[in-house]
């Protein structure tokens, strides 16, 4: 048995038929809360605890779905490139989104830390939460903090995007698509963005070019601030 | 082009962003030079869009499957920490709001003042025209 758990054939199956389970459920029930990550994650964690499974029999398969993670992102360029004359009217408008929501998701962390006393490791895990995966867990290492913390932290903000982006953009009256795509990708990199995506392709398109740049602009203001506060 | 060869040149793409983050020392994750890469190439008509559209379809429809494998990280976190999770995941998803909020306003409030500056460039442009022409009109007579 366990020559088969440890095959990657195993991790690969699970991890497609808890994904499909997920969407089936999430388009059977149609509570937007019902995200299909987070239902496969939630079967995929109970099946390896109750069957006593360890994470790094999973991982054996797992990491070949996690590899297609780089050209899932590179084919972001694709919408990107239909929407360039959108990005080159509003240039200027779109730098300062990205860069003030960055701003405000780092603020937001250091100051929640600081008030609720975390502990400084907890803090730098949590500070690259609204980056992309490949980016945010580099970035956690180098600032100090633990990477597996930071994908759960990337996680559960980008399923947050995903569901809430809508009713968020409704309620503060945002209106632009420009601007909606930027604030969706800013703050919930590539899982926000297949929620705009589906709102449109301006603000997929939009949020696909915001990831790149919110990831860019924390790794390097994220050491600033903590150098500046230390 | 077939999807075998498409699937070629998209994982070429992701090498040659590996290669200058991890040997040239690019200071960005090697997938996210990677999008720079296909989106110069796209913009260069090197590429076209329809010639990789089978793999960039499914990537695009599927994206979330993906991030599946890294989110299962949550069993090797520690009891510490694992404790905290209420707390943690409130505050998560408050950020998350906050910041969607605040991306989404400054976004819109800088897009509003251009547009109403290029508008206003736009209606002086035509005032002076009209200025210029009714001159004109008033020197003939």
């Amino acid at each position: 048995m366990n020559a088969i758990i440890n095959s990657p054939l195993f991790g690969i199956f699970l991890t497609l038929v808890a994904f499909e389970t997920g969407v089936f459920i999430s388009k059977k029930f149609k509570y937007s809360f019902l995200n299909p990550l987070l239902i496969g994650n939630i079967l995929i964690v109970g099946f390896l605890l109750i069957t006593g499974i360890s994470l790094e029999s999973y991982n054996v398969g797992g990491d070949y779905i996690s590899v297609m993670l780089s050209p899932a992102t590179v084919v972001l360029a694709v919408p990107l490139y239909r929407q360039i004359s959108k990005l080159r009217q509003f240039w200027k408008p779109i730098l300062a989104g990205i860069f003030a929501g960055s701003l405000t998701s780092i603020a937001c962390v250091i100051l929640f830390s600081k008030l609720l006393g975390l502990s400084n490791t907890l803090m730098l895990s949590l500070l690259p939460k609204s980056v992309t995966i490949p980016m945010g867990s580099v970035i956690s290492s180098q600032i100090g903090g633990i990477p597996s913390v930071t994908i759960i932290a990337i996680t559960v903000t980008g399923i947050t995007g995903a569901v809430a982006a809508p009713a968020v953009c409704r309620f503060c009256h945002i209106k632009h698509k420009v601007a909606q795509g930027i604030a969706i990708g800013t703050a919930s990199h590539a899982l926000g963005t297949t929620r705009a995506m589906e709102m449109g392709e301006v603000q997929g398109a939009m949020s696909s070019l915001a990831i790149g740049i919110a990831g860019l602009f924390t790794a390097v203001v994220a050491p600033l601030i903590l150098a500046c506060l230390s | 082009m077939r999807i075998p060869l498409q699937l070629a040149v998209i994982f070429a793409i992701c090498l040659a962003g590996e290669f200058l983050h991890r040997i040239v020392g690019v200071p960005l994750p090697g997938n996210i030079i990677g999008m720079v890469l296909l989106l110069i190439l796209l913009c260069t008509k090197v590429i076209k869009p329809e010639q990789i559209s089978g793999v960039s379809n499914f990537f695009l429809k599927h994206l979330a499957l993906f991030f599946l494998p890294p989110s299962i990280a949550i069993m090797a976190v520690g009891d510490d920490i694992l404790s905290k999770w209420p707390l943690l995941l409130f505050l998560c998803i408050a950020f998350t709001l906050i910041t969607i909020a605040m991306g989404g306003w400054v976004t819109q409030f800088f897009i509003r003042r251009q547009e109403y500056r290029e508008n206003l460039a736009l209606r002086a442009e035509r005032l002076s025209k009209r200025a210029e022409r009714n001159g004109t009109i008033g020197g003939e007579k």
